[in-house]
């Protein structure tokens, strides 16, 4: 656990760094190890996590093509099971998706339209996911949380480093980092007591001209109540299976 | 050869992108989600997304063909099922996801959209909101169809997305 102390002067370093910088034409980057070491503990504790449930409250920009942003609302909750199950319920103002992995299938599931689709999938959530996004575009919501800190190459992909000041979150001290990669600028909240849960994300998209942002606000639970069969999609009457189509379709030479 | 279309496949590629919180609901609109993620395989952001940036590219440069309604001009060849005239200022909520069918945003584009479908090509990728108004669902064997009067399509999902293959009657 850092000492409070410690986080004020690393504060206080950025604020004057920021300072300095306002007088010159190009700022240093701030890379602060101390930072990058939390965030990697973060993602270090999460992997050490066997059962968790988690809530979020989720926010995404939509850009139109007249540059426009809509705001979308959502919610998600996912329970995770060891390594190899994990269930995610979506809802968002404009649709609702059900994700099953149960260490050999993985299912996404629509109860409105009730398609559901159901592919091979590896044995552990981690190349679950990978699999999943690349081959298939499904972005499985808050992978993240599995990811923090787990690859170098991410850490070295890192810009900026930075610690902003605690913040309080639904009751609690967070402390407040903000991170810079090519493409994307992005602030972390981490639960100053006790363990280093995230309570909240910041994701800016800086490649696009009005930098649409998604957010969003975690509310975890330890000790989930896990159901067996919870991970593994039964279609009901009246559902139907479609096929997924594999990403980079066909059509993209369209 | 009258050959009008509204169909587009160039806005359907679009959905192939990871779209976390919003399916296109928008008629005619192209869309871009801000990221969901920071971390992914391969680490240092985001090489692995680069068809959906060009996919975005590609609908920048399709959305001045908005408005018209001979987008599909390459492939009057082949195309099928002309004269279907069906009246696609319908019910448009119909395929969303949400059942809500006020979508204001949308009433400008369904305006431009009154003008009738006369072909629908095999193997075109339409969003629900290119879909005509009076479609049923239609079982064969284990195959889902929507058959849209004698245009028939199988629905299938890109990405989180549920997208409509125009396929020949099966």
């Amino acid at each position: 656990m850092q000492s409070p102390a410690k986080w004020l002067s690393v504060m206080l370093l950025v604020v004057s760094t920021s300072g300095y910088a306002a007088d010159e034409v190009q700022s240093k980057p701030v890379l602060n190890q101390d930072v990058i070491n939390r965030l990697s503990d973060m993602g270090s504790y999460l992997r050490t996590l066997k059962r968790f449930s988690v809530e979020a409250q989720v926010s995404q920009d939509v850009e139109l093509d007249s540059g426009y942003k809509v705001k979308t609302l959502g919610k998600v909750d996912m329970t995770v099971d060891g390594r190899a199950h994990l269930v995610a319920h979506l809802a968002s103002d404009r649709y609702v998706r059900d994700f099953y992995y149960n260490g050999t299938q993985f299912t996404q599931y629509s109860p409105a339209l009730k398609y559901y689709t159901t592919v091979k999938a590896p044995d552990n959530v981690y190349d679950m996911l990978h699999e999943i996004e690349d081959y298939y575009g499904i972005q499985v919501p808050m992978e993240d949380l599995f990811q923090f800190g787990r690859n170098q190459d991410q850490i070295d992909a890192l810009t900026m480093a930075a610690y902003v000041g605690p913040s309080k979150i639904a009751g609690k001290v967070c402390d407040h980092y903000a991170f810079s990669q090519p493409n994307v600028d992005w602030q972390l909240w981490i639960a100053r007591e006790g363990n280093p849960l995230p309570c909240r994300l910041v994701i800016t998209s800086t490649d696009s001209e009005s930098k649409p942002e998604y957010s969003a606000e975690y509310h975890w639970n330890l000790k989930p109540a896990v159901k067996s069969g919870a991970f593994t999609f039964q279609p009901g009457k009246g559902d139907i299976a479609i096929p997924l189509k594999k990403a980079d379709a066909d059509t993209a030479a369209q | 050869m009258k050959t009008t279309s509204i169909f587009k496949p160039g806005l359907g590629v679009l959905l192939a992108a990871s779209v976390v919180l919003m399916s296109v609901t928008m008629d005619a609109q192209a869309q871009r989600a801000a990221r969901a993620s920071v971390n992914h395989a391969g680490g240092g952001g985001h090489e692995a997304r680069p068809a959906a940036q060009h996919n975005n590219a590609n609908v920048q440069r399709n959305s001045n063909n908005r408005n018209n309604v001979n987008v599909n001009n390459s492939h009057n060849n082949v195309n099928v099922n002309r004269d279907v005239n069906v009246n696609v200022d319908g019910d448009h909520g119909r395929y969303y996801d949400d059942h809500d069918h006020y979508h204001p945003v949308a009433t400008a584009a369904a305006v431009t959209a009154t003008v009738a479908v006369t072909s629908a090509v095999v193997g075109s990728i339409v969003n629900a909101n290119q879909m005509p108004s009076s479609c049923v669902q239609v079982m064969r064997g284990n195959t889902a169809y929507m058959q849209c009067g004698s245009t028939w399509y199988q629905p299938q999902y890109q990405g989180s997305n549920v997208t409509y293959v125009v396929v020949n009657a099966p």
